[in-house]
């Protein structure tokens, strides 16, 4: 099963890094740092409510 | 190169990448592998439906992860996990394989542009690298929740230190410490959205290089090289 996760993942990635290096250009620091602050909260909290089977 | 050429290429790569991808669903349909539902027996969804969501998923993760710097395995492994039906041992090793992939494709690029540099990434680089053996075999042995509660923990840890800390687009570090100017450990890199040129220099070596800990949840998801 594992390629079944592995293969998209693989080339979504690829595929959204390359859109997002023209976008990270146009970006400031200060407005990355909000987005990476909002992602990880999202991202951790996620994580964290479903170790605890919530 | 001209830039028309440029965009041509990677154009054609794009469609090339993805006439490949509908021709590898087409065929896995004819497998045992097709059988398989990664969303389980009792799945309303078709296997490929599971593919092509992750797919649309990973494609966000991936603009994302360039624009905040994470890699694909920190936001791909709690996010996957947390909203697909998929087994945990298969998200973190499919996480994995993003975050090598991830930082191979964009070590070059990083490496050539000076926004990420060899002399800060070896140290920190080979003593996770040693750290992580006995982290994953620790992570093994723990229970799935755990892991996911302390994967939780870590990444909202990270979360209230970024809030936390002042100045973290450009950090003001005063003077070098001693381990830090025996390996050479400064250097120069281009904002490409200011056009300025950003000098860095790093302080509390030993400190930070004594922070690479046995950790059994870091150490199965991310490698990759370190910016600041």
């Amino acid at each position: 099963m594992l390629p079944l996760i592995v293969v998209p993942s693989l080339i979504g990635i690829m595929l959204g890094s390359w859109v997002g290096v023209p976008i990270l250009a146009r970006t400031k620091p200060a407005i990355i740092r909000y987005i990476v602050i909002i992602l990880l909260l999202f991202a951790g909290l996620r994580a964290f409510l479903k170790g605890l089977g919530i | 190169m001209g830039n028309q050429q440029k965009f041509l290429r990677k154009a054609t790569l794009i469609l090339v990448l993805l006439v490949a991808f509908a021709l590898w669903i087409w065929v896995m349909g004819g497998t045992a592998l097709g059988e398989v539902n990664p969303g389980g027996q009792a799945s309303s969804l078709p296997w490929w439906a599971w593919v092509l969501i992750l797919f649309v998923l990973t494609f966000v993760l991936g603009i994302v992860a360039v624009l905040g710097g994470v890699g694909g395995g920190v936001l791909f492994v709690p996010i996957v996990s947390g909203f697909f039906p998929f087994h945990l041992d298969f998200v973190r090793c499919a996480g994995l394989l993003v975050a090598l992939s991830g930082a191979l494709s964009a070590g070059p690029g990083l490496l050539r542009a000076g926004m990420a540099d060899l002399r800060l990434a070896l140290p920190t680089a080979l003593i996770a690298s040693t750290a992580s053996i006995i982290g994953a075999l620790m992570g093994l042995a723990l229970p799935t929740y755990i892991i996911q509660i302390s994967l939780g923990v870590t990444i909202l840890g990270i979360v209230a230190i970024m809030i936390l800390a002042k100045k973290s687009e450009y950090p003001e570090v005063r003077e070098m410490d001693g381990l830090a100017q025996m390996l050479g450990i400064h250097g120069i890199y281009t904002d490409i959205s200011t056009r300025e040129e950003v000098h860095w220099k790093v302080h509390r070596t030993p400190l930070s290089l004594g922070h690479q800990q046995i950790s059994p949840v870091h150490h199965r998801h991310q490698r990759r090289l370190d910016l600041h």
